[in-house]
């Protein structure tokens, strides 16, 4: 933001360069030789009163003037104005006439003009050579084009020479005064540039500037509209516009107004009184210390001095004769105004009101010289330097508006920047928490999983080498029957071991595993397998806990067949029940059995029972058994989904 | 299982073994001379032993035990295949678990051999690779459905079976349905009369998706983590 505005007093800094540049060239004072251009400092002068405007006549000798005596008198050459007009203001006029003489100007065939920087009345200027009239300003007595300086063509036809007396008629209302600058002659090479210089400062610079203003004013303007609580942009559009209003009667008037000359100049003035008013609400936000009484004052003699000024009730002859009044009647409440604003620049050291102010310093000056223009207190050579301080406002509002505005998208992306911060954060305390529980979950999946694996080699392969000992030690098995006994250790470790790796959910991967692994005894044994199965619905609650149950409790099935039913067919089915689960039936052509009986028995096959009915309940399944003289039938019904509960 | 003789019962297979545990060994060793067909061309007890077999004249089967007291199997795997191309590897493992026998055939290994197999048993399983078949179980059948689950299930229409079987990086739609049996529990034997080839034809099928495997394990290495999917079929 600093820099920002570095770069805009940078940008004031080159304008005013450019200025004080510009000026210089205006002023210069160039002599004959130097480029070709006399500057005319003398002229003899005549006025002739009248009552009432009359047409310039279409010749004028000065040899056929009305005998006034010619005096002679330096230019500039100005007539003062009165400043409260008499009652007759309006009528009584004056016919003023300036004698030139040229001096022989360098031979430069059909190139030769007459500058005049600067002519100001209300009413009329015509302009003669040797006689002939070359030019006349044809517009309303008032908006005449004083503001344009003049550039005249001397010799424009063809048989035309160079002349050597010009005569200039001024026509003027006797109330409002006149001036006439210094007059130029010269080749278009000396003077054009001096006459372009002198128009694009006194009249384009001051219409571009407020074109200019008025363009940022409609983007202020549409930015309120989109954020009407933003009235600081409302309130730049409205001081845009009569701004703009206010430059206007610098560079309109070179032809007719398509209004009134007195409604021109009420909104000229008027635009000024309200210009003052839109200053000092623009202020009052910057410091943020409203006065009310200020504000209300401030708009109570605006709206007085736009009501008498109205020409339609004015009780003065003309806004024109008397716009000096209201500028007067306004100065004490914008003296109060500016002061008022000097002195919460001091109290908010706020660098935009220091600017204000430094602009109010500058602004009053420029007005001070208007009105010492305006009214002959200074020379006509001078050029009207309000314009400029518009100029300078608009810029200065400009860096205000551009400031605000940054400062608010700075103040979103941080408030962003801020948000994705203590998102991050969350996130991130989020992971932390995720990680923590994810590492407790583990802790205890491998406790559970530990436990789980624990118990079954406690009562399995456990179990079973310490009986494998116990029977060796005491003698009552041989070898063959040890040796099976230990493969049958062997054989629980291998299962306890595919029970770890995940199924996914698919019990025939669980039976064929355990098809695998058993067929080496069954084949041993001789005995036949039928393998029936149909592929199963997923049980999704097929976990390494339930897997190894499952694997247990058909493992103890099958070897059921191989130790008690001297079988020599097994048959394996699956399929899915009629109430909504699964199957798995292993059937033998042995010598059956008494399920009720090998329960109350308690012999090994009694224990075996007991632990696959023990193992079923854990799955949330059933067992169950048919026997009879043609063989056993063993069911497992396992449910397709389970009630959730902790796994046994 | 397989229980047909060789056949090509008139050459002898050429067997060599690097293990160490000193009981296996010796049933090996006695497995093997009691088998007619076979002639034991080399023992050793260390990888580094193991290694130094390969100077020798090439062996048509070389079983290897992967936990060796001076470093891994899975060394002397690569370097057989690279000395002995034409040498059929059999992993001798306890259980036959998925993770020792997965590695050795991404490694190269043609089969396995669990340790407490019958001498009967052993010198079947000898004569199969020997003939070009492999031995497969449901579990390590579902673990290569998933490694080659990305690739295109089936043959796409138009392509010749020959070609897809060929792709080292897809399995052909026999091979799946091969693979698909066995993880359903049926045996070579019913897998033969279920696809009416023959037994050998089933066995050959199951060497070629463990070549297949070993050529896309590499390359496919960066899928793993994604073909931990579902093994529906």
């Amino acid at each position: 933001m600093k820099q920002e505005a570095g770069a805009c007093w940078r940008t004031r800094f080159c304008w005013g360069l450019l200025l004080a540049c510009l000026l210089a060239l205006a002023g210069c004072d160039g002599r004959l030789g130097g480029d070709g251009a006399v500057r005319l400092q003398q002229a003899q002068f005549a006025s002739v009163p009248g009552n009432g405007y009359t047409a310039p006549p279409m010749r004028a000798d000065s040899g056929q003037l009305p005998d006034g005596p010619w005096t002679t008198t330096p230019l500039p050459h100005v007539q003062s104005r009165e400043l409260v007009p008499s009652a007759n203001a309006a009528v009584a006029t004056a016919t003023d006439w300036y004698r030139l003489d040229l001096p022989r100007l360098p031979p430069a065939p059909g190139q030769h003009y007459l500058y005049i920087p600067r002519w100001k009345t209300i009413g009329q200027i015509a302009i003669y050579g040797d006689g002939r009239l070359l030019y006349r300003s044809d517009s309303s007595f008032v908006h005449n084009g004083y503001n344009h300086p003049l550039l005249v063509r001397l010799d424009d036809t063809a048989q035309a020479g160079v002349p050597a007396t010009v005569l200039i008629r001024i026509d003027r209302l006797r109330s409002s005064g006149s001036a006439l600058s210094t007059v130029w002659a010269g080749d278009a090479r000396a003077l054009i540039w001096r006459y372009q210089v002198r128009d694009w400062l006194q009249t384009q610079l001051p219409y571009m500037g407020s074109a200019a203003f008025l363009a940022v004013g409609a983007f202020s303007l549409a930015a309120w509209l989109g954020r009407r609580r933003e009235t600081l942009y409302l309130l730049f559009f409205v001081t845009s516009v009569v701004a703009y209003v206010r430059t206007l009667h610098y560079y309109v008037g070179i032809s007719r107004l398509p209004v009134p000359d007195d409604w021109f100049e009420w909104v000229t003035v008027s635009s000024m009184l309200w210009l003052l008013v839109l200053f000092h609400l623009f202020l009052q936000r910057l410091h943020k210390r409203p006065q009310r009484w200020l504000t209300v004052a401030l708009l109570v003699l605006t709206a007085i001095c736009n009501l008498v000024a109205l020409p339609a009730l004015s009780a003065f002859p003309s806004v024109v004769l008397t716009a000096p009044l209201f500028y007067m009647a306004i100065t004490p409440l914008a003296m109060l105004t500016f002061g008022y604003a000097l002195r919460n620049a001091w109290k908010t050291r706020s660098r935009e009101v220091w600017m204000m102010a430094t602009w109010i310093f500058a602004g009053a000056a420029c007005g001070i010289h208007d009105v010492s223009l305006q009214n002959n207190w200074i020379g006509p050579e001078s050029m009207y330097l309000f314009p400029y301080a518009i100029i300078g406002m608009f810029f200065m509002f400009t860096h205000i508006m551009f400031t605000r505005y940054m400062g608010a998208i700075s103040e979103v992306e941080q408030l962003n920047e801020g948000l994705a911060e203590r998102l991050q954060a969350r996130e991130a305390e989020l992971a932390q928490s995720y990680q923590r529980l994810r590492d407790v979950e583990q802790r205890e999946m491998l406790s559970q999983e530990r436990q789980r694996l624990m118990r079954d080699m406690h009562d399995g392969v456990g179990s079973s080498l310490a009986m494998a000992i116990h029977t060796v030690e005491h003698g009552s098995l041989d070898d063959v029957q040890v040796a099976e006994l230990l493969q049958d250790c062997l054989d629980d470790l291998k299962l306890a071991i595919d029970s770890m790796e995940p199924v996914e959910a698919d019990l025939l991967l669980l039976l064929a595993t355990l098809r695998f692994r058993l067929a080496p005894r069954i084949e041993s044994a001789g005995i036949r397998l039928s393998w029936q199965v149909q592929d199963l619905p997923a049980l999704p609650w097929l976990e390494p806990g339930s897997a190894l149950h499952v694997l247990r409790i058909l493992q103890e099935a099958f070897a059921n067949v191989l130790r008690h039913a001297r079988a020599s067919a097994i048959r394996v089915e699956t399929g899915v029940s009629p109430d909504g689960g699964v199957l798995v039936t292993i059937e033998d052509n042995g010598c059956g059995f008494s399920p009720q009986a090998a329960a109350e028995a308690g012999a090994t096959q009694g224990r075996g029972l007991r632990n696959q009915q023990r193992r079923a309940q854990a799955v949330q399944g059933e067992v169950r058994w048919t026997s009879g003289p043609g063989g056993t039938r063993f069911t497992l019904w396992l449910p397709l989904s389970r009630a959730p509960q902790p796994v046994a | 299982m397989p229980s047909s003789p060789s056949p090509d019962s008139g050459t002898c297979i050429r067997v060599a073994i690097v293990e160490d545990d000193a009981h296996f060994q010796a049933s090996f060793i006695r497995a093997i001379k009691a088998a007619p067909d076979m002639q034991l061309v080399g023992v050793a007890d260390t990888r580094a032993e193991g290694l130094a077999l390969l100077d020798a004249s090439p062996a048509d089967v070389l079983l290897v035990d992967l936990g060796l007291p001076d470093g891994s199997g899975i060394d002397v795997i690569r370097a057989t295949l690279a000395r002995w191309p034409e040498c059929g590897v059999m992993v001798s493992t306890t259980f036959g678990d998925e993770t020792h026998v997965m590695q050795s055939i991404e490694a190269g290994a043609a089969g396995y051999l669990i340790k407490d197999s019958t001498p009967g048993r052993m010198t079947d399983e000898i004569r199969s690779l020997a003939a070009g078949g492999s031995p497969i179980s449901p579990m390590i059948a579902r673990q290569v459905l998933q490694r080659f689950r990305h690739a295109a299930p089936a043959a796409a229409p138009g392509t010749p079976a020959t070609a897809m079987a060929a792709n080292p990086s897809t399995l052909s739609a026999r091979e799946r349905e091969v693979l698909g049996f066995i993880t359903r529990g049926f045996t070579a034997d019913e897998i033969a009369a279920l696809m009416q080839v023959s037994h050998h034809t089933v066995l050959t099928f199951v060497r070629r998706i463990y070549s297949k495997l070993k050529v896309s394990s590499r390359a496919e290495a960066i899928y793993e983590a994604r073909s931990r999917g579902l093994l529906a079929d």
